[in-house]
Formats: structure tokens, sequence, C-alpha cells
């Protein structure tokens, strides 16, 4: 049998006949050949063809799992192959699980005592669920590597952290997730933890705590998913807001210009998504004293919010804000620029120059 | 036509339909969309020519394939075809060859809609997972994405777990992945 000429590590082993026909079908596909009844018979051949039995059809799909999207198994779901060398192995697996137990259990706790709103008890109950399920964690960690189950128990362990207000430690656990190759729809979670811990930091006015986790967060949506994701513009605008607030415009511009592009192409004219995005790059033009750029698009903006949001939404107040503030800038420098002809050529007695100085004033 | 053909023709859109229906409830619990899984068919072709045509503006390799000459030509009974629809709006197109062995199932054409559509960012999920399924069927050993585009080389081999290769002869750059059974 003749290996098929540049695959490597045995990905495709192909005999030269099967060599052949690849490369036809290409040729057809891709190249738009008519084909020949000769060619049609090398392509499929009915006489060769084993079609498969319905039988066979229905016990190959029954097998069928998404081998893109392997869900978390629950912890009670795991099984090993008996083996004396894994004796041991199998009594840490049984630690780790009572350790999950126990984490839930005290989580359970603590969401009770806020529904009753006993405030004091929330955060210590949180605090020992996270002690717990960490200890899950790092010790699934030291002991196998069980790609499906490890990621969900360091996810789970930042959650009862950032519950328990203890920050530096959930930022620990998301990235021990994110290093622990986690399958995409657990990174993105992840992901989504780092964004609400950035968001946390910024709120406080951390600048410093915020940015290196939400450049991450970005980094590696950029990397693993499609370019128009609408993750990613979420990414880009919450980096640009922070960059916004540290007064790195010239950083902030280019974040709210991808973003405002890829929604644009993939989202509907009139999303609210656009909305933002438009109020996000005109708010940076204002805080830029770039009036004329910034008008157009905080009015557009106003514009989709009013259409597609209810009259009394908070996003159309923002909007209506922005745009009065604006208007307000501009009509100060206005303002200003009259003063210093009437000043120049009336000097400052003069009553038309004392009601410019008061509409200076009053704005 | 040959009436084994004819025969063979029947069986695999017998196969197909039960590849579709089974990924179908796969999405269905992953998405919690409407998605419908169908061959292209005249409904498909229909909706391709008054609706995606008139707004693409793609050329080919890019998509902006003319489908319902691409599904004529396709006379082989085993061909691999999909329509991806969200409820009526037909959101994505694929088609491809299994080999005549064992080795694959090779994926050619991908395309999805040219206008914004609810299944964005998903079409190519679909196709592979569809291609999954196909393949495993089929009792293929691997699944090829023949030509694939630059701009979506990091979503198959760094999204998906596809690996990129090259060859001497046609096709000459492809990504392919084993199917796990």
């Amino acid at each position: 049998m003749k290996k098929f000429s540049a695959i490597e590590n045995n990905a495709l082993t192909l005999t030269e006949a099967d060599e052949k026909e690849l490369c036809l079908s290409h040729d057809i596909f891709l190249l738009a050949r008519p084909l020949t009844e000769e060619e049609e018979r090398l392509l499929y051949d009915p006489a060769k063809d084993k079609i498969p039995s319905l039988a066979q059809v229905r016990k190959r799909l029954e097998r069928y799992q998404s081998p893109f999207s392997k869900k978390p198994k629950t912890l009670t779901d795991i099984t090993l192959t008996p083996a004396d060398e894994h004796e041991q192995f199998l009594k840490t697996l049984d630690s780790v699980k009572e350790l999950h137990l126990k984490a839930k259990e005290m989580a359970q706790l603590a969401f009770i005592a806020r529904m009753e709103e006993q405030a004091d008890k929330v955060k210590p109950l949180y605090k020992q669920a996270f002690d717990y399920e960490r200890q899950a964690a790092m010790l699934s960690a030291d002991s196998h590597e069980d790609e499906i189950e490890l990621p969900m128990l360091f996810k789970s362990a930042a959650n009862f952290a950032l519950e328990a207000e203890r920050y530096e430690a959930a930022k620990e656990m998301i990235e021990l997730g994110l290093s622990s190759e986690p399958p995409i729809e657990m990174t993105e979670e992840l992901l989504g933890l780092l964004d609400y811990l950035a968001d946390i930091y910024y709120e406080k006015g951390e600048y410093s705590k915020a940015q290196p986790l939400l450049e991450k967060a970005l980094a590696i949506r950029e990397e693993k998913l499609e370019e128009d994701h609408w993750d990613i513009p979420n990414s880009l605008n919450n980096l640009g807001l922070l960059y916004q607030a540290q007064g790195e415009y010239d950083r902030a511009h280019p974040l709210f210009e991808k973003a405002l592009a890829i929604r644009e192409k993939t989202l509907d004219e009139e999303h609210p998504d656009v909305a933002t995005s438009l109020n996000n790059l005109g708010s940076l033009y204002q805080k830029q004293g770039k009036y004329d750029k910034a008008q157009p698009l905080l009015e557009k903006a106003l514009a989709i919010r009013e259409n597609s949001l209810y009259a009394e939404h908070l996003d159309v107040a923002t909007s209506l804000n922005n745009l009065g503030f604006l208007y307000q800038e501009q009509a100060k420098r206005l303002f200003e620029k009259a003063l210093i002809i009437l000043q120049n050529r009336l000097g400052n007695n003069q009553p038309y120059v004392k009601l410019t100085h008061n509409h200076l004033y009053h704005l | 036509m040959d009436a084994r053909k004819v025969q063979a023709e029947r069986r695999y859109t017998s196969i197909r339909y039960d590849v579709y229906q089974t990924v179908e409830q796969k999405l269905h619990f992953l998405f919690k969309k409407p998605i419908r899984l169908t061959s292209i068919d005249n409904n498909a072709l229909k909706y391709w020519q008054k609706i995606w045509q008139p707004h693409n503006h793609r050329y080919p390799p890019e998509g902006g394939w003319d489908w319902r000459n691409e599904i004529l030509r396709q006379t082989l009974p085993n061909r691999f075809e999909v329509a991806i629809w969200h409820e009526e709006i037909l959101c994505g197109l694929a088609m491809g060859k299994p080999s005549v062995g064992s080795s694959h199932l090779a994926i050619y054409l991908m395309e999805g809609s040219p206008l914004k559509h609810p299944l964005n960012a998903l079409v190519t999920r679909i196709v592979l997972e569809v291609g999954m399924a196909y393949a495993l069927v089929l009792g293929k050993e691997n699944l090829m994405l023949v030509d694939p585009l630059e701009k979506m080389m990091k979503v198959y081999t760094k999204r998906y777990g596809f690996e990129f290769k090259t060859a001497r002869n046609n096709p000459k750059r492809f990504c392919i992945i084993k199917i796990e059974r």
C-alpha cells in the first residue's frame, strides 16, 4: 500500500486507486469539470458499494456523540477501569466526590441564608463551599487528568469564591480552569466569569487589576472563536471602556471601531447592541473633543434605541443624556466664541455682553 | 438509469434523512434553536435563488457557488449534502463526497447565508456535526475539509481540532480529523 504523498503521522493512508479517486473528486467539485461515465464508475460503482443496512445505520447513529461539545460529566458518572494499581486513585476520586458534595451542600445553605435575608451568614458559607471545591479541584488536578471534570471543578470553585468576595482566589481558579484545556463551551463560561470579575474591579476603580483580565479574555476569544462571534464585540467594548476610563483614548478607539464593524456586519441595523457600539464610539469622540464626529453617532444611537426599545428604557435615557451633554458643550463653545468677539468690539460693560456672559454662566 | 443506482439513491436518501434527524436532536439540545436539516431540495434551491442570490457578492472559493448547478452535477447516490434551516430561513448549504474505501468523507463546498441570519457563527459547526454523523454511519475513518479558507483555518484547527495537511497532488490543502467511534 502506498502512503498518500504528504500525509504524516498516519492521519490518512490511501492506496494509489484511493489517491486517484480523491484527486478526481477534487477536480469535479472544485474545478467544475463534467463527469464522464468512466469517471462516474470510478467514483461510484453500485456493484461494489456495500450500503449500510437500516439496522447498521440506527446502531451507528445511537453511538453518535458530538465530538465538538463534550459536556461535563457529573461526578457520579465517572467510571474507571478497576485495577490494583488504581486503588489509591479510586480512593482519591472518592475524596474528590466527597469534597464536591460538601461544597454543594455549603452553597445550598448559603443560598437559603440569602433567601432568608440572613446576610451575615451568606459569605462565610460560600467561603466554606469555595474551600471544599478548591480542595476537590486541586486533588483532582494532582491525581489524574480528566479533561472534562477538572475545568468544571475550577469553574464551580471560582463561582463560590466570587460569591464569597474572594476575588484573587476566584482569579486563580479561573486561570487554572482555562489552563486545563477545557472544551470550548467551558472556555466560554470561564471567560464569562473573567469578564464578571473584571467588571467588579472596574466598578471599584481598580483598573490595573481589571485590565489584564479583560486583555486575556479578548486574546483567548480572538484565538478560539470565529472572527465575528458575538462574544468578541462584547470583549472589545469592555476593554475599550476600561482604556477610556484611564484616559487612554487612542487605545480605546480601534477597539470600539472593530466592535461596531462586527455588530453592523452580523446584527440587524436596528439592533440595540449596534446602538451600544455607536454610543461608545460617539462618547469617545466627545471626550476627545471631536464633536463633529460624535454627534451623528450619538444621534443614530438614540434613534435606534427609541425605535427598538420601549420609551422609558434606561438606555434611551442614557442616549438622551449623552446627546444633551454634547449639545451643551457645543453651545458653550459657541457662547465663548461670541463673547470674545463682543468683548473686543463692545467692551465688558455693554448689556449685550453681560447677557452673553449670563448664557455662558448658566450652561 | 441503472436500476442498482436508483436503489442506491433511495437507500442513501433514507440514510441521510436518519442522519439529519439524529443531528437535529443533538443540535436542539445544544443550542435550543429551531434548527432543521434537509437535503438540498427544491425548497432550498428556490430559497437560494430568490433570497440569497440577489445579495450574494461572494466569489468562489469564498462562497457564491451556483448551488443549482452543483447539485445537478452531483449524481453520486452516496453524496454528502445538507441544507441548514432556522425555521423557514435557509442559513447554510454544504456538499461533499465519501471515499469509495473507508478512508474519509470529504466536504468540498460550504456556505452560510450572505444575509444576516439567526445561526450566525453556527453554520460551520452544524455542517461538521452532520459530516461527522454521516461519516460515522458510512463507516469512514476521517472527515476532511478540502481547500479550507485561510480565514477559517483557526476555527477548524483550534476550535474543532482538525489538523491541516498539504499534499503534492490535488487536493493540495485540506484539514482532517479522525472520526470518533
